[in-house]
């Protein structure tokens, strides 16, 4: 799918959101990210923030590394945690961000730049009740950006 | 005279580790401990490696400040500690440390916005000052500028401890921004001091790069798009071509479209809400180009600019942590229960700490 602006990344985060959200109930919903710098990520995480009914605005995590914002709507409640790993570089550094501890049933995680993790995301994982969406940014021409997802249990 | 309170500040927000004396608002020792050093090899913070430096330097840091200060424990009336905004696992090193002392001691402890610090941070007094400083009467409403590498805020103050946050950044952090265009430039970390030191030798005419939000009416900042104009840049002028004198051009053409967005919304503030007195505070301030911007504006309009009297205040640090504990402390703000002083990684100044 190709976006043409900042909204249109917002709106399609809203679809995919749409599309996975069933099963929140038992599940830690997970958007797993790719992408390179300026590719929309943060736009796609402020299109999850809409779709829970988050007022606040969701901004970048690059600083904090992780901001959360709790969220309760119609149909559920739980925490939206946004996480950036443009800094972590060795695997056990997201260990030590103890995202295990994040992963609840009803709760949505967004990890910008979660390709950085990927060999140990099992382990992170393990034995854990969380439903992975994978979405890939890229640019295309100018102001054009690829968006392509998948999902896995 | 009354006697000021002496306070022992921590704070642990982010990359520094940081402890303060202050004796009312006289900073009387300010240690920080960098892990910049730590991290430059990886362009940001490092988390597990960000705890473990914690850990490792806070007891130190806490004992400099004291022998710096000439103090005991015994002697201070209160021990102050950052609860947020910052790193989840960073802030907790502070605040077990600040409970602990507080317990054994027998302390009462203060919570601080380390927003709330940043934007008092002018208020510092250096503990010998060269000259006579006048009285500081502050004249309300007052305009605080906040720019660091988290945040990008203007606030509005009625009264110390009550604050309305009138625009914010919408994505980035001017720091962030510094931070990640100094990535793709292949400069080190962090960004900023390095492109502010090569703008100074450049055309910031050289590149036509837009300024954020110009067109848009809130108080609101966005540097992401900034970001992305400036990743479409670099990418079209080809690494061969990437020379001194562009990167010196390039930095000065960004520096400035960012500078820009920052002033025209401070203005705009101005225009709105007449505040009698601004404040600067966060990192960013450190940027000659844009304190000057700023100062130029409020000149204009002759509201007085307020900076803090050292370098080392604008950068993360505890004695502003200080400076706004010594306000809680005269409103008795201590906390009720000790036990339950707990980490607020996004914290924000409109809300209350209680």
């Amino acid at each position: 799918m190709i976006t043409y602006s900042p909204r249109e990344t917002k709106e399609l985060a809203q679809k995919i959101f749409q599309e996975n959200k069933r099963g929140l109930k038992n599940k830690c919903l997970i958007f797993a990210l790719q992408g390179e710098l300026g590719t929309g990520k943060t736009q796609f995480a402020k299109g999850l923030g809409r779709a829970l009914g988050i007022k606040k605005i969701i901004v970048s995590p690059s600083f904090t590394l992780i901001r959360e914002y709790p969220f309760k709507n119609r149909e559920t409640k739980g925490i939206f945690y946004h996480i950036d790993a443009w800094r972590i570089e060795a695997p056990e550094e997201w260990l030590a961000l103890g995202i295990r501890e994040l992963v609840k049933p009803g709760n949505v995680i967004a990890i910008e730049w979660a390709e950085k993790g990927r060999e140990i995301w099992d382990k992170i994982f393990d034995k854990l009740s969380v439903k992975i969406v994978w979405v890939k940014l890229e640019h295309k021409k100018r102001g054009e950006r690829k968006i392509s997802w998948s999902s896995k249990k | 005279m009354k006697k000021e309170p002496l306070i022992l500040s921590i704070d642990t927000s982010c990359d520094e580790t940081a402890a303060a004396i202050t004796l009312g608002r006289r900073v009387l020792s300010n240690v920080v401990w960098s892990q910049i050093a730590i991290h430059r090899p990886w362009g940001g913070v490092v988390p597990n490696l960000a705890k473990r430096a914690h850990q490792k330097h806070i007891d130190e840091v806490v004992d400099t400040a004291l022998i710096e200060a000439e103090k005991q424990m015994e002697t201070i009336d209160a021990v102050a500690v950052t609860q947020g905004p910052g790193l989840a696992i960073a802030l907790e090193v502070g605040i077990e440390k600040a409970k602990e002392i507080a317990k054994k001691y027998n302390k009462p402890l203060i919570g601080v916005d380390h927003m709330e610090g940043h934007l008092l941070s002018s208020l510092a007094r250096s503990p010998n000052p060269t000259k006579a400083e006048p009285s500081l009467r502050l004249k309300f409403p007052v305009l605080g500028l906040l720019v660091s590498g988290g945040h990008t805020e203007l606030v509005l103050a009625r009264k110390i401890g009550q604050y309305q946050i009138l625009g914010q950044t919408l994505d980035d952090a001017a720091g962030e921004a510094f931070d990640k265009v100094a990535k793709m430039l292949g400069l080190g970390y962090p960004g900023g001091p390095i492109i502010s030191r090569l703008a100074e030798d450049g055309d910031m005419a050289k590149f036509n790069l837009p300024v954020p939000m110009i067109h848009h009416k809130s108080l609101n900042f966005s540097f992401s798009g900034l970001k992305t104009a400036c990743l479409y840049k670099i990418r079209k002028i080809g690494e061969k071509k990437r020379d001194k004198q562009f990167l010196k051009d390039f930095a000065a053409s960004f520096q400035y479209a960012l500078v820009q967005s920052i002033v025209l919304k401070f203005k705009k503030a101005i225009d709105i809400y007449h505040p009698q007195q601004v404040l600067l505070g966060g990192g960013v301030i450190n940027n000659l180009y844009l304190r000057q911007q700023i100062k130029q504006v409020a000149r204009q309009h002759q509201i007085p600019v307020l900076v803090p009297y050292s370098k080392k205040l604008f950068t993360d640090n505890a004695a502003m942590i200080g400076i706004a504990a010594y306000y809680k402390f005269l409103r008795k703000e201590f906390v009720k229960d000790i036990d339950r002083l707990d980490r607020k990684p996004n914290l924000s100044l409109e809300a209350s700490i209680f």
